[in-house]
């Protein structure tokens, strides 16, 4: 069976007070694993936190219905002054979010430190 | 022009003094390396017309490509695009003209141009220049506005020279293989993205159709397309509405369209964006629904032919609308999702069933439990008893219990409802009554005590038609008399007596049916002396209105005129007898309620 696995982080530095809570990606998001991204989100958004940063390193594949994940929570997120922002692509990764055309929807970033300055940026 | 001709004339123009000019600083053969260096359309196009511009002094230019062919262009009809411009500002960036036959030489555009380059004439575009590549026209060109203070006249400011124009010519025709090469890769690239394309669907595909066999939760399988048909079309409002099932899946309000309902479904038998709708009068109210609804395209989901349900898909968030491959597309997925929806319907009632008979498997068997094993004998009588459950299992009972004192109880009952319920509540009355039998009380005092304690421990909903006798059959009675039958009747079918000489009577002296109120008025006791050949004929409405496939009863009257041409018979012949006759009446329709016979006979 396919594995996929979404931990928690939280980036806190001094003086921001906006905290950018990250989430790790890691394994194969299909139709078969994406209620674990699903809960993921649910839960950071059930505990009011919409800075929402993925981090893609360790994700090895991604489906439409994985992507369809994004898009039911953007709006929430966005409407309560988040973002979800992606980082840290592999080339395979991002062709798919590319050819569903989200890098018009989503801030991708290279790295996931770039991500975070543009969260900062916002405060 | 061969590569030879190109190198032929290049040196005519290297030796004019007209054209030195133009190619003294030029340094043609670097501006071939630098374009043919690169495969990317736009810079080659670029650098073109900013080479060009400097090089004959002109503020605006342009370049048009001819596109791919369309079906919806005539025979002989070339779309070309206006790909690139400067100094014309950008409103005629990717405007389109149509051309019949593509000019293959270069042609000045003033006032006398064909009304199809006007527009180039109007922003102040003069010459037209082909680029041609293997003989075949991919573009043009289009230069003017020059600055030359030494030509006064603006007539002659726009034209140009012809060694200008042959300059051009060459130059283009440089460019020209290297813009052929761009457009291949530009062509290639985009084929390839077509298909990267067509392959994440066939993996969606796969993938859904994989995950959609193996999970039969309706909720899962709905939110499993949800988010397929979000990511794929990069859109987050939609919602799925079934025919028989209303709106399952909604991230979108589509109640303005519900009261169309059942046109919609007739309406859109295939994938259908909400602006093609046809134009018709009905259309047009679903149509201002939609577009109330923010709804931009509707595809059905169909399974066997049938249009089973629609989805409905808003704007797409990055602006672009739905293809007619992206439908196509959600099309084929959502007819997977149907196909999932209607096997988790028919797996979830398959298991409905399944409880559904195990339940009356339980019932069943409370029931067969309940029944008496064995009829004891009566001195002085015979007796037979059926009991034929019905696939249903009504709540028939029945029972004869052997007092101390040498009685023997006679019991029936019919229970209200089917299934477990019945059953349970049966053995309730079964137990009160046996506990009961053994303290000899007056029958109608005992009757009164089982209908309160009925009354108190059940539901106003549940009650019991009952009929109970207790059969003194004593042997120091005269020859010919068998026996006397004290009873009360609860409600229950007016169990039969015939008598030896064909004289019925019917036992209905008792009181109200058990359960459904405290007896406040005393139960009435009857009473009924059995002479030799008399008998007793105890049956449930299982008997009377068994019915068939018209709806036609057996009725008691029926049953009482055949009971009179048996009952010369034994009480088990009767029986048999009284079985056949009503299985000759509902001639084959399925039963519906349980059947009980008893049959007591002086011998």
């Amino acid at each position: 069976m396919s594995d996929f696995k979404v931990s928690f982080r939280e980036n806190s530095p001094q003086g921001v007070s906006n905290k950018v809570h990250i989430m790790d990606l890691k394994g194969y998001l299909d139709a078969h694993t994406t209620p674990h991204l699903e809960e993921a989100f649910e839960k950071l958004i059930a505990e009011k936190k919409y800075n929402i940063l993925v981090n893609c390193r360790d994700l090895s594949y991604i489906s439409s219905a994985g992507l369809g994940v994004f898009m039911a929570f953007i709006e929430e997120v966005r409407m309560n002054k988040g973002d979800i922002k992606l980082s840290n692509m592999s080339p395979k990764v991002f062709n798919i979010f590319d050819l569903l055309g989200f890098p018009m929807l989503y801030e991708i970033f290279k790295d996931e430190g770039e991500a975070i300055k543009k969260f900062e940026a916002k405060t | 022009m061969t590569l030879f001709t190109r190198v032929l004339s290049l040196k005519q123009i290297f030796s004019s003094p007209h054209t030195q000019h133009l190619l003294d600083s030029t340094p043609l053969f670097e501006f071939s390396t630098l374009v043919n260096s690169t495969l990317d359309l736009k810079f080659i196009l670029g650098s073109v017309l900013l080479t060009l511009m400097a090089k004959l002094r002109v503020t605006k230019s342009l370049v048009l490509l001819k596109m791919a062919p369309q079906a919806t262009l005539k025979v002989g009809e070339n779309r070309f695009r206006v790909e690139n411009c400067k100094g014309i500002g950008s409103d005629l960036l990717r405007k389109d003209i149509l051309l019949a036959r593509p000019p293959k030489k270069d042609f000045s555009i003033s006032s006398a141009a064909p009304p199809v380059w006007k527009v180039f004439s109007r922003a102040g575009i003069r010459q037209i220049f082909p680029i041609i590549s293997h003989d075949t026209v991919l573009g043009y060109f289009g230069i003017g506005g020059r600055i030359d203070t030494k030509l006064k006249t603006p007539r002659k400011a726009g034209r140009f020279s012809s060694d200008e124009k042959e300059f051009v010519d060459i130059f283009i025709n440089v460019a020209a293989s290297a813009i052929d090469k761009g457009i291949a890769f530009q062509e290639l690239r985009s084929v390839n993205r077509t298909l990267d394309g067509k392959i994440q669907e066939l993996k969606t595909l796969f993938e859904l159709s994989k995950e959609f066999t193996a999970v039969v939760d309706r909720e899962r399988l709905l939110k499993l397309f949800g988010f397929t048909l979000m990511g794929h079309i990069g859109a987050n409002r939609y919602a799925v509405c079934l025919k028989d099932g209303g709106v399952v899946a909604s991230r979108i309000d589509t109640s303005p369209l519900l009261k169309f309902k059942e046109k919609v479904f007739s309406l859109v038998t295939s994938p259908m964006r909400v602006a093609d709708f046809p134009k018709r009068k009905v259309t047009a109210a679903i149509k201002a629904a939609c577009e109330a609804a923010g709804i931009a395209a509707i595809v059905p989901l169909q399974s066997q032919n049938e249009v089973k349900g629609i989805v409905c898909l808003g704007e797409r968030l990055r602006g672009s609308g739905y293809s007619q491959a992206d439908l196509e597309f959600i099309y084929s997925i959502g007819n997977l999702a149907i196909i999932s929806l209607e096997n988790s319907r028919l797996f979830n009632e398959a298991i409905e069933k399944q409880k559904m008979e195990d339940e009356l498997t339980i019932a069943r068997e409370i029931q067969n439990g309940l029944l008496p094993k064995s009829l004891p004998e009566i001195p002085g009588f015979q007796i037979a008893a059926l009991n034929c459950p019905s696939k249903q299992v009504g709540g028939d009972y029945y029972d004869v219990i052997r007092t101390n004192n040498g009685k023997f109880v006679l019991a029936i009952g019919d229970v209200s409802g089917k299934g477990t319920p019945a059953s349970l509540l049966m053995a309730n009355v079964q137990a009160t009554i046996r506990a009961l039998v053994p303290f000899d009380l007056p029958l109608a005092e005992c009757t009164a005590r089982v209908n309160d304690l009925l009354f108190e421990n059940t539901n106003a909903n549940k009650f019991i038609t009952f009929f109970w006798g207790a059969l003194d059959p004593d042997s120091r009675l005269p020859a010919g008399q068998a026996g006397t039958l004290r009873y009360v009747n609860a409600g229950h079918n007016h169990p039969f007596v015939i008598t030896a000489d064909g004289t019925v009577k019917r036992l209905g002296e008792g009181g109200l049916i058990l359960g459904i109120m405290k007896a406040l008025m005393p139960y009435r006791e009857g009473s009924v002396a059995f002479e030799t050949g008399d008998m007793l004929v105890l049956f449930t409405d299982g008997v009377s209105e068994a019915m068939d496939n018209d709806g036609n009863e057996y009725t008691e009257e029926r049953l009482e005129s055949f009971l009179r041409t048996v009952s010369s018979r034994m009480p088990q012949e009767i029986i048999s007898a009284v079985q056949e006759d009503v299985a000759r009446h509902v001639s084959g329709a399925p039963q519906s309620d349980d059947i009980t016979l008893i049959v007591v006979k002086a011998v």
